[in-house]
């Protein structure tokens, strides 16, 4: 048997205040993180690198469209089976999320709870 | 044929000579002219004086009016042909009251001919009256069409237009000439649609027009050039003052392009707006139950997690302020606080600010002016923030942000060049405008209210500065305002 390595959420937000807090709550209760404000290729890059279990996306990012990149991650067969969560203030995004391929869409402002509920979800309960 | 004046029996002189008076004193103007050289026979008074007394009796319709030459055509045609004439709308000049002062008149003239006892046509008799005031009440009634900023389309009651006004040919961009005496559903191309008739034809609204009179409702009209414009449309229709039947239709148009064009940019500003305000609002929440854990678990960290709750809230507050301002200037009473500073301060200061923001971004300050000036430096400051802020938001790709400031001819002026994506040139104009987003912007969700510049340039509006863009699409924008010596100095 192999030893798995201990896999890590990847947050993605351009709002620097929103990327820091997000990292903290999930650090806080045990979670590796690993963050990036935007940069589609880079990012494929990084998750490529296979140690991201799951990855939390925003919409809204300078520049760029966090759909986009969810379809270029799910398109990539290097990439397409990360879990991917997108976050949006604007709930009409929702259907158009799903679409791009992302695993799930989440209402921005969320609490702790729905964070941890989240990340139980697709990464499995943190041993203490 | 011999003519009798009443019972059969012939004119007696007294009746004859009582009849000549009648034609003298009849309203209007009347002539005879005989034989074939058209030679004047009788003349009333009024175009005795309409030729300014002249006695033309005998003379050839040649020689007594030279220069009317339509007169000289239906004359000599009604000669020939025995067959009645009219000749409408007449203009001739006259000074009836006689004070020197030629005024147009408009006559409509019929032209009969005058039958001897063998039923040859052996003269003219030509009968004029004044159309003058019948003249101006339509031109009173086309300038009034004309000078609708609303295009009118009027038709008659097989629906072939009839008026077409200016604001109508600048809408479907074709002229009155291509359009008059055309088939209405072929010339004015439209696409009704509303709530009631979400797919109504042009056939259809005709039909409904029959039944209900009247159909107001949203629509698209294709100009010339096939593009498609947003209308809302008001079309009646015409009945005669008597009895159902119609008489044409009248549609008024009225252009809501600029309407719509502002709703599409509001609605783009509520879901912008949601972003901005849910972004601190998250980072604001998440930190609260952070902070929660932190109290218990990690109180060194606490402090920390307070310090950052406190500047979410700022941001908050920035954001509601920048909507207050906008409202201010919406109702017009958004006011300055000048007082003498130090813009090499500001500008410093502003600076300092903003490089915390960003990690990726090098802001440089060019050039001081050292010396004071006479303004609002909190507004001004706001502007500067505002550039600043784009310039970050518009180059994702970090870089340096070059402020430079520079005394000119005129006043001084605060420039800020950053190497992002730039702007296309024909929106640059547009960018200070309210809720504006340049195209492709919602694609590319950069976030924002799209009122921070409309903000700016109120403020730089109020000092009497100039406020613009110089942008190269690709390689980044230079955003500059100019505060004028006149109030910006002491």
């Amino acid at each position: 048997m192999t030893k798995e390595i201990a896999k890590k959420v990847m947050i993605v937000d351009d709002d620097p205040g929103v990327l820091e807090v997000l990292a903290r709550a999930l650090t806080l209760h045990g979670y590796q993180v690993d963050t990036s404000t935007i940069d589609g290729p880079a990012l494929v890059d990084r998750i490529k690198r296979g140690d991201i279990g799951l990855i939390l996306l925003d919409i809204m990012l300078s520049g760029q469209d966090g759909r986009t990149i969810a379809r270029e991650l799910k398109n990539n067969p290097a990439t397409s089976t990360t879990p991917i969560v997108v976050m949006s203030a604007n709930p009409l995004f929702r259907d158009s999320a799903l679409k791009s391929g992302a695993d799930m869409f989440v209402e921005k402002p969320f609490s702790m709870q729905d964070l941890l509920g989240i990340a139980g979800t697709y990464m499995g309960p943190v041993k203490e | 044929m011999k003519r009798e004046f009443s019972l059969g029996k012939p004119y007696t002189e007294k009746e004859a000579a009582h009849l000549v008076d009648l034609l003298m004193q009849a309203p209007g103007i009347v002539a005879v002219f005989r034989g074939k050289d058209h030679i004047c026979e009788f003349i009333n008074d009024n175009l005795v004086q309409l030729m300014g007394g002249r006695n033309v009796i005998g003379m050839d319709i040649y020689t007594a009016f030279p220069g009317a030459e339509s007169t000289l055509k239906y004359v000599k045609r009604v000669y020939e042909t025995g067959k009645m004439q009219q000749d409408r709308e007449y203009p001739i000049k006259i000074d009836w009251e006689q004070n020197g002062n030629l005024r147009e008149y408009y006559y409509n003239y019929i032209f009969q001919p005058i039958r001897d006892e063998d039923d040859e046509v052996s003269g003219v008799m030509t009968y004029g009256f004044d159309v003058t005031e019948d003249i101006l009440v339509r031109r009173r009634y086309e300038l009034l069409l004309s000078s609708m900023s609303e295009a009118v389309v009027v038709t008659d009651s097989a629906f072939i237009i009839t008026h077409w006004n200016r604001a109508a040919e600048l809408l479907f961009g074709r002229g009155a000439n291509d359009a008059i005496g055309k088939p209405f559903l072929e010339v004015a191309r439209t696409e009704y649609h509303s709530p009631e008739f979400p797919e109504v034809s042009g056939e259809d609204a005709l039909r409904m027009l029959r039944e209900k009179d009247i159909w107001k409702g949203e629509a698209r009209v294709r100009n010339s050039a096939g593009h498609w414009q947003d209308v809302i449309i008001s079309q009646r229709a015409m009945k005669e003052e008597r009895g159902d039947s119609v008489a044409g239709i009248v549609v008024v148009y009225y252009d809501v392009t600029e309407i719509k064009d502002f709703e599409r940019r509001k609605d783009d500003f509520i879901a912008f707006a949601s972003h901005e305000f849910k972004t601190p609002l998250m980072a604001l929440s998440m930190q609260t139950e952070v902070l929660q854990y932190e109290i218990r678990a990690d109180p060194q960290k606490a402090l920390s997690s307070v310090e950052k709750i406190q500047k979410h809230t700022k941001e908050l507050s920035r954001l509601v302020d920048s909507l207050l301002d906008f409202s201010k200037i919406e109702v017009g009473i958004f006011e300055l606080e000048k007082k003498q500073f130090s813009l090499d301060k500001l500008v410093y200061d502003t600076v300092t600010l903003l490089q915390d923001t960003t990690k990726t971004h090098t802001i440089r300050i060019e050039g001081r002016i050292d010396s004071d000036i006479y303004a609002d430096p909190g507004r001004v400051s706001q502007v500067l923030i505002n550039f600043l802020t784009n310039a970050i938001k518009f180059s994702p790709q970090g870089g340096e942000i070059v402020v430079s400031v520079q005394t000119q001819q005129r006043g001084v002026k605060v420039s800020v060049k950053d190497q992002g994506i730039g702007i296309m040139p024909d929106v640059c104009g547009r960018l200070f405008e309210p809720f504006y987003r340049a195209e492709g912007m919602r694609e590319k969700t950069f976030p924002g209210f799209g009122l921070g510049l409309a903000i700016s340039k109120e403020i730089v509006d109020k000092h009497n500065g100039e406020i613009g863009v110089e942008s190269v699409y690709g390689k980044g924008s230079t955003f500059f305002f100019m505060l004028p010596f006149e109030t910006a100095s002491v």
